[in-house]
């Protein structure tokens, strides 16, 4: 049996490459995918326990200060009585007061450190190995406030060393000088972020700004406690929480490592399902490929199974011979593709490098990774090759001798039935996305439909299809005609050789939609709610604090009102709220009032988003209860209630109401009216002069607002298009493959065109043509699948982040002709070589 | 047409598969003038080199040594564009089976070569081979919904589509029964006659021969001998001769 399949294999090598090809492919995308997720979490994992160090409990605020660290809570600071209080405690070894925060040191050339991402690290330098991983390997710890050491690997990034002065942006300017360098956990830094340590006093300084200070009394961000050797984890953290008593919450040493880790695996359980569906979409793409491969073989080898089948060989075994083969096949290709996917996974490492999240380090294989890659392109190959089998195993033999030359078989009542009902599923799917309540998650069920229906339904729709795009082709004379007819000769062969190109375009075409239309919402956004001439924006949305005064004494500025993040109770439920000049603000954004007054929005008023007063049963006029993060408390009434709140929020809030009571107020972005008759170019200048001395700090004005986001958009979307070039380089060599397959097929028949008169130029572009054909058809349904998905899930958003449907058409025209253009490309080898043959050889081989 | 000048002439044509001791000379010196407004029949045992004669004749395939000449041109100098050109403007072929494109109809099958030149079949001579091969009711069929019979006589259509100076027929009635063959072979005939005409062809079937002006026989690469309008048993007994009356082509 082995010695047959082996014969087989070494008969079909050429024929088999591409699928080989497929397998190695997809399944390398996977490996690579898997093997850089793993290492990457692994990582992770490991920066994190080095970081957590032997930190034995944490005692912090259980109150929420301004703003967000990353997505992260920030506590407000904690009594330093709390620490005094947990120093007493039995079995204490050591606890310390510690400040977290955003540090960001400019290099030696005047340059910010670190990229737009990863966390610029502002920490607290202990004395005690136990609590932290960093280590001096050069120079001395921090003891002056204005003293800090650097990790190793920040330094050489900024090219400073032991005793130069720089700068650390706190985001208030620090002016520091560099004592000593420190290893984390003996590597030069913690991943790709940058970090500077202060001594108790220096974090006490510049740190708590973040962690505030009450009544200007400065607390503490948290204390770090290490227990005395022989404490159970448990009850040591039980009777430091009993100790630090009310307002404060006490984590245990398994509870802190598994925050630290919270973060990361938010990252990694977008990350993971993300790389994931590009890896499945590949081998799905490759599944195509290596099931026309098969069905070619398969078709070839009917006759010759016929003959066997005549002369007594069984139908199982026809089966068997050609699942073995696969499984050979699949197996090997398993292998070979696993070896790749290493090389995949470096590649993924450096593009998410890019992105922030490089480590440093080797690949982490680990057994199951290999073994699921393995098993998962050995049956993906046996799958696919398995409906061309059982077909022709059920071949009769006579049926078998005669040469089916032009398939008649794709149009049957089942696929036709079955085609119809999914579509009609997805049709219903849209529907409750659209126009009924399933929102996004219906949408998606509907597109996944819509494909299937138009994979059942390929076979039956290519060939009128194929007929229609392959018209224009009529002007190339017979030639076209020729090229046209064979498109659509074997039309099961066209759908499923047309089916990977199409998945990926659809793809393709998608994102680039709802890119289009999400960066076409935000600038109809811009273009509406900012009224203002310019904006100033800071690196990690925080605007130092006094800049937006700073900005508002300039002669050319009319007004400058920054706005930003506070946090307040409001009848009693914790929010995050806006706090700026309210009146001004309104003057510069659009917030479409339902209700009240905008501009009556000072003293001991507020406004609310009309989502916010239906949630919370608010009206004009109604008084609402507030505690501030340092307990005082105060009453507010509603002024007015607006609708938008892009930008704005849920909370409108006076800054008088905020300022002075334990939040320090940092603006996400200052909005600038310039005086009247100053040129926009004049007005930055005279800003960017203000600004000068803020490294992070960027003035835009509205159109560069907007050309910014739009470029975080098309980042994104550029990523994808790079993770889907594969499954793309996978469709185009299954398109190549299969017209290899059908030249070969056609042996005879090419050599009678020969033979007849056709010059190997004609005939040479009979075959780039039907390859335009296959192409462009799997390229114009891929579209059209894409575009109307991004309908779809633009009209079932109801997060109201995508306003408008915004169609592309020159990328969307580009795309297709990329398209055309990749069908040129995947005949060049199928057609050289089918028209060096000589024609006699053609007819001889009859 | 001008009578008795040859269209295409076969000089010292020799023709060697393989090398040393393993070396087949499918044509071991081969002297043929094919004259034009004639039907040829060339005739001999399997194996001794009927189609690489024809092939070599029709610019299919190159001689070892020796020239072919047709029309004029001598063949051995031209390029593969050119030889191509030549088979399509020049001559016809119809072929024992597989003479046919699948995916075209019967119509579009005639007019190819005219088409593949970019040209337009002129009417008139459409409808008369037509009309000469007896299709007219089945033009906008596919090869597959017709009998053999039909299907060599749409490659009959095919190959007199171009006016051609020659055409070759290689076993035209090799898979057809025998009424179906005696038709082809008398439109064959009808085509010399009646359409002035050059036809060449192959065969091992003595009856095939009688439709001919004249026959040569092939042996071992070489021509031993001729007949003026051969019958069957001049046919057979020369076959016999050489030996070769059992297999078929
Ligand atoms: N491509 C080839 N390679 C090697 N030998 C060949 C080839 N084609 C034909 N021959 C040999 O040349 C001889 C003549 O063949 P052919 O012209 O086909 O004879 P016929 O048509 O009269 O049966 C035969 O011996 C055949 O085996
Ligand atoms: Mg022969």
């Amino acid at each position: 049996m082995l010695r047959v399949t082996l014969a087989n294999i070494g008969a079909h090598k050429r024929r088999l490459v591409s699928t080989f090809t497929a397998v190695v492919l997809g399944v390398a995308f996977l490996a690579g995918v898997l093997v850089q997720t793993a290492t990457l979490q692994h990582k992770f994992d490991v920066m994190f326990d080095t970081s957590s160090a032997e930190v034995d409990a944490v005692v912090r605020s259980d109150r929420s200060a301004p703003g967000y660290d990353d997505g992260e809570r920030i506590h407000a600071p904690l009594d330093p009585a709390v620490l005094d209080r947990v120093r007493l405690v039995p079995g204490v070894a050591d606890a310390q007061a510690d400040w977290e925060g955003t540090a960001v040191v400019i290099g030696a050339d005047g340059d910010p450190l670190g990229t737009n991402g990863p966390p610029k690290l502002g920490l607290t330098w202990h004395d005690d190995p136990e609590l932290s991983a960093y280590r001096i390997v050069d120079g001395r710890a921090p003891v002056a406030p204005d003293e800090v050491v650097l990790a190793v690997g920040t330094a050489s990034d900024g090219d400073l060393s032991v005793g130069d002065r720089t700068t650390v942006l706190v985001p208030d300017e620090v002016a520091v000088t560099v004592v000593g360098l420190a290893t984390f956990g003996g590597r030069d830094s913690a991943g790709p972020t940058t970090t500077a340590l202060f001594s108790e006093a220096g974090a006490r300084a510049h740190l708590a700004t973040r962690s505030g200070g009450v009544d200007g009394t400065v607390g503490l961000g948290r204390i770090l406690l290490t227990a005395a050797p022989g404490v159970d984890d448990d009850t040591f953290a039980s009777t430091v929480r009993a100790a630090a008593g009310d307002g404060t919450e006490t984590l245990s040493r398994s509870e802190f490592r598994a925050e630290n880790r919270d973060g990361i695996d938010d990252v990694m359980n977008f990350l993971r399902p993300a790389l994931l569906s590009f890896a499945l979409i590949a081998l799905l793409v490759a599944a195509f490929s290596i099931y026309n491969t098969f069905a070619i073989i398969v078709a070839q080898r009917t006759r010759e199974a016929g003959l066997l089948r005549a002369i007594g060989a069984s139908r199982s075994q026809t089966l068997r011979a050609v699942l073995a083969e696969s499984a050979l096949v699949g197996l090997v290709a398993s292998i070979v593709g696993l070896g790749l996917g290493l090389l995949v996974a470096v590649g993924l490492g450096s593009l998410l490098a890019r992105g922030g999240l490089g480590l440093p380090g080797g690949l982490l294989l680990a057994p199951a990774t290999s073994i699921g890659c393995v098993v998962v392109g050995t049956v993906v190959t046996v799958l696919c090759a398995l409906g061309p089998a059982v077909r022709a195993s059920r071949v009769a033999p006579m049926q078998a001798l005669r040469a089916a030359d032009v398939d008649q078989s794709a149009t049957s009542v089942v696929r036709l039935v079955i085609g119809s009902l999914t579509a009609a599923a997805a049709v219903v799917g849209v529907l409750w996305a659209t126009v009924g309540s399933g929102g996004m998650a219906a949408g998606g069920l509907a597109i996944a439909l819509g494909v299937l229906a138009l994979v059942v339904l390929g076979p039956i729709v290519a060939a009128p299809a194929g007929r229609v795009i392959g018209l224009p082709l009529r002007l190339r004379g017979v030639t076209g005609d020729l090229a046209r007819l064979n498109a659509v000769r074997n039309p099961r062969r066209t759908a499923s050789s047309s089916a990977a190109l199409m998945i990926g375009v659809a793809i393709v075409a998608l994102f680039t939609v709802l890119a289009a239309s999400i960066t076409a919402t935000v600038d109809d956004q811009i273009r509406r709610q900012v009224g203002g001439d310019l904006v100033v924006t800071a690196l990690g949305g925080t605007v130092p604090p006094g800049t937006a005064a700073e900005v508002a004494e300039q002669p050319e500025v009319a007004t400058a009102t920054g706005f930003g993040p506070a946090t307040l109770t409001l009848d009693g439920q914790e929010e995050q709220v806006i706090t700026s000049d309210v009146p001004t603000l309104t003057g510069l954004l659009e917030t479409d009032p339902v209700a009240g007054d905008m501009s009556s929005v000072v003293g001991d008023r507020l406004a609310v988003s009309q989502a916010e007063a239906d949630r919370r049963g608010w009206a004009v006029g109604d008084t609402i209860d507030v505690e501030r993060v340092d307990g005082t408390r105060t009453e507010l009434v509603v002024g007015a209630v607006y609708r938008t709140t892009d930008l704005l929020g849920d909370v409108l809030v006076p800054r008088t109401v905020v300022v002075d009571h334990g939040q320090p107020l940092t603006d996400f972005a200052v909005m600038v009216e310039l005086a009247d008759g100053v040129s926009v170019a004049a007005g930055r200048a005279a800003i960017e002069r203000t600004v000068a001395d803020l490294p992070t700090v960027d003035v835009m004005d509205r159109d560069e607002l907007s050309a910014s986001i739009a470029q975080e958009v098309n980042t994104v979307l550029y990523l994808v298009y790079g993770m889907l070039a594969l499954s793309i380089v996978i469709a185009l060599m299954g398109i190549a493959n299969t017209l290899s397959l059908s030249t070969l097929e056609r042996t005879r028949e090419l050599g009678l065109l020969r033979a007849v008169g056709q010059t190997r130029r004609q005939a040479r572009a009979m075959i780039r043509l039907e390859s335009v054909v296959v192409a462009v058809y799997g390229t114009a349904l891929g579209m059209a699948v894409g575009v109307l998905g991004a309908w779809v899930l633009v009209a079932s958003d109801t997060s109201g982040q995508i306003g408008g449907f915004t169609v592309p058409a020159d990328q969307l025209a580009v795309v297709l002709a990329l398209g055309a253009l990749a069908g040129v490309v995947a005949a060049i080898r199928p057609a050289s070589r089918a028209s060096r043959r000589q024609p006699l050889e053609a007819i001889a081989g009859g | 047409m001008t009578i008795n000048v040859p269209v295409a002439r076969l000089v010292g044509a020799e023709k060697t598969y393989g090398s040393g001791p393993n070396a087949v000379h499918a044509l071991a010196g081969v002297d043929l003038d094919v004259v034009g407004g004639r039907f040829l029949a060339v005739m001999g045992p399997s194996g001794s080199g009927k189609s690489t004669l024809m092939h070599c004749l029709a610019g299919l395939d190159t001689l070892t040594r020796g020239s072919v000449i047709v029309g004029g041109t001598e063949l051995g100098s031209l390029s593969d564009r050119a030889l191509t050109r030549l088979r399509r403007d020049r001559i016809g072929f119809v072929f024992q089976q597989f003479n046919l494109i699948p995916t075209l109809t019967c119509r579009e099958n005639i007019e190819l070569p005219v088409r593949l030149a970019g040209r337009r079949l002129d009417r008139a001579w459409f409808d008369t081979i037509v009309g000469a091969v007896g299709l007219g009711h089945r033009l906008d069929h596919r090869p597959a919904e017709l009998s053999g019979g039909q299907q060599q006589r749409v490659a009959v259509a095919r190959a007199l589509a171009t006016k051609p100076d020659l055409m070759f027929a290689d076993e035209p009635t090799g898979n057809l029964d025998s009424r179906t063959g005696a038709e082809i072979l008398a439109f064959l005939r009808d085509a010399v006659d009646e359409l002035g005409q050059t036809v060449a062809m192959v065969t091992h079937d003595p009856v095939a021969s009688t439709y001919a002006h004249g026959a040569v026989i092939l042996s071992d690469g070489r021509i031993v001998d001729r007949v003026e309008e051969p019958t069957v048993d001049a046919v057979l007994d020369l076959l016999t001769n050489v030996g070769g009356l059992t297999c078929s082509a």
